[in-house]
């Protein structure tokens, strides 16, 4: 018979902000909940699409999140309860989960959302304690802190048998006592998994002996199966939810004998202007609109990127990821006529109005604005 | 062929360790009858940013 097992992350199991990383979360959160954690704790990432969505997944996947320092800025309420307390083999497990208030919450929510992330020293002085009244035995941290917050956090609160690290790029593969408590990391992106067999003491829950292994998750764990098929069939998915979430904007103009070459290539022959030009509206352009949570809207890519609606054009994958912004191939076409003919798109000037037009740039002049890019 | 990602290697992952505790504890064993019945034994799984990754980047 096996021994009785905890599952526990740190956090961060969402996306980044775009509509496909939403789309492929759902999928995770779904598989994710047959796994079976018993304790998730809130990372910044949690909350890139937005409250409402965060909550609509844990209400489909009963997903078992957890945070005791992130509040609604109106109200003061904590987002999610403030700690669980989970039985496994006869230990009753207290778990809580704290953030860096330092990280940056930027949600793709149509709402302004901000949220109050408390000091996460003086949220612990006064939770463990409470957590040992309530019946936690052993108390486990999942520390959103990053490297070096989990043994910072140790030295200043007492009493924490368990300490995840989450927000971190190192998973730590021995055996790390800081402050009498084991402090344990795993990894990102599901590189690898941690495992954690300890005993505890009857009665008390008091971490007596363990040990600490790291599986990293390559080709040399087999597939299973029936995952890889789910998974294979939602890539076919969420590549049919990729062209049909650009809607109207599909990339057939253009020719497919073409291709843009990104403002790289042009910055090897035309230095002076890249530099002119590295800080301007323009080069910005997709980070403006990614601020305000619009990175992946094609309504707006079609302006604020490089080619959106040309064959070969912007996407949000690799290789064509590249073409942020509006670049040079912007107004001047495909850098491969330029680079066959040595000629400049004279066409340029007329591109300009195919975004500052009534509706987006009301205040157009081309003398004006000309004037700002001029080269 | 193997394919890397997330799920299928979490998956694959979890049921490699499943299996391993079916098999034997990898917990530290108990020096003596009486921390043998003190003692209970308990696996912690961990996981952390895994960034709604289904194949890790790079």
């Amino acid at each position: 018979m096996g021994q009785p097992v905890l599952m526990i992350d740190a956090g961060d199991l969402f996306g980044r902000r775009s509509r496909i990383d939403r789309e492929q979360t759902r999928f995770v959160c779904e598989v994710t909940s047959e796994f079976g954690y018993d304790a998730i704790g809130l990372g910044e990432a949690d909350l890139n699409y937005g409250l409402d969505y965060l909550r609509e997944m844990i209400d489909t996947y009963h997903l078992p999140f957890t945070s005791a320092n992130v509040r609604l800025p109106d109200d003061g309420e904590l987002l999610l309860p403030e700690y669980l307390l989970v039985e496994r083999g006869g230990v009753t497990f207290g778990i809580c989960s704290v953030m860096d208030p330092s990280y940056q919450i930027m949600t793709m929510s149509a709402k302004d959302e901000t949220y109050q992330v408390d000091d996460p020293t003086e949220t612990l002085k006064g939770l463990v304690p409470r957590m040992r009244e309530a019946g936690a035995e052993t108390v486990v941290l999942l520390a959103h802190l990053g490297d070096s917050g989990g043994e910072s956090i140790l030295a200043a609160v007492p009493d924490i048998d368990i300490c995840l690290v989450g927000h971190s790029r190192r998973p730590y593969r021995t055996e790390r006592i800081v402050q009498q408590a084991a402090l344990i990391c795993s990894s990102y992106e599901g590189r690898s998994i941690g495992r954690l067999d300890g005993q505890f003491e009857r009665g008390t829950g008091k971490l007596k002996a363990f040990d600490v292994v790291t599986t990293e998750l390559n080709e040399a764990v087999a597939d299973d199966p029936v995952m890889l098929e789910r998974v294979e069939a939602f890539k076919v998915h969420l590549e049919e939810f990729r062209i049909a979430s650009r809607g109207i904007y599909q990339q057939t103009l253009g020719s497919a004998d073409e291709s843009f070459l990104t403002d790289r290539e042009c910055r090897k022959c035309h230095q002076d202007i890249w530099d002119q030009l590295r800080d301007s509206g323009h080069t910005n352009a997709l980070t403006t609109i990614a601020r305000k949570g619009l990175g992946d809207a094609p309504e707006c890519l079609v302006c604020h990127t490089t080619g959106y609606v040309y064959i070969g054009g912007y996407d949000d994958k690799p290789p064509a990821n590249r073409l942020r912004g509006v670049q040079c191939e912007a107004c001047h076409s495909y850098g491969t006529l330029h680079a066959r003919d040595g000629k400049w798109a004279k066409e340029a000037r007329n591109t300009c109005v195919t975004c500052h037009d009534q509706e987006n740039s009301p205040e157009f002049d081309y003398d004006t604005y000309w004037a700002k890019i001029a080269h | 062929m193997v394919v890397r990602n997330h799920v299928r290697t979490v998956r694959g992952g979890l049921l490699a360790l499943l299996a391993l505790f079916m098999s034997a504890s990898l917990a530290p064993v108990p020096s003596s009858a009486q921390d043998a019945a003190d003692w209970l034994p308990v696996t912690i799984v961990y996981n952390s940013d895994v960034g709604g990754k289904i194949d890790p980047c790079g």
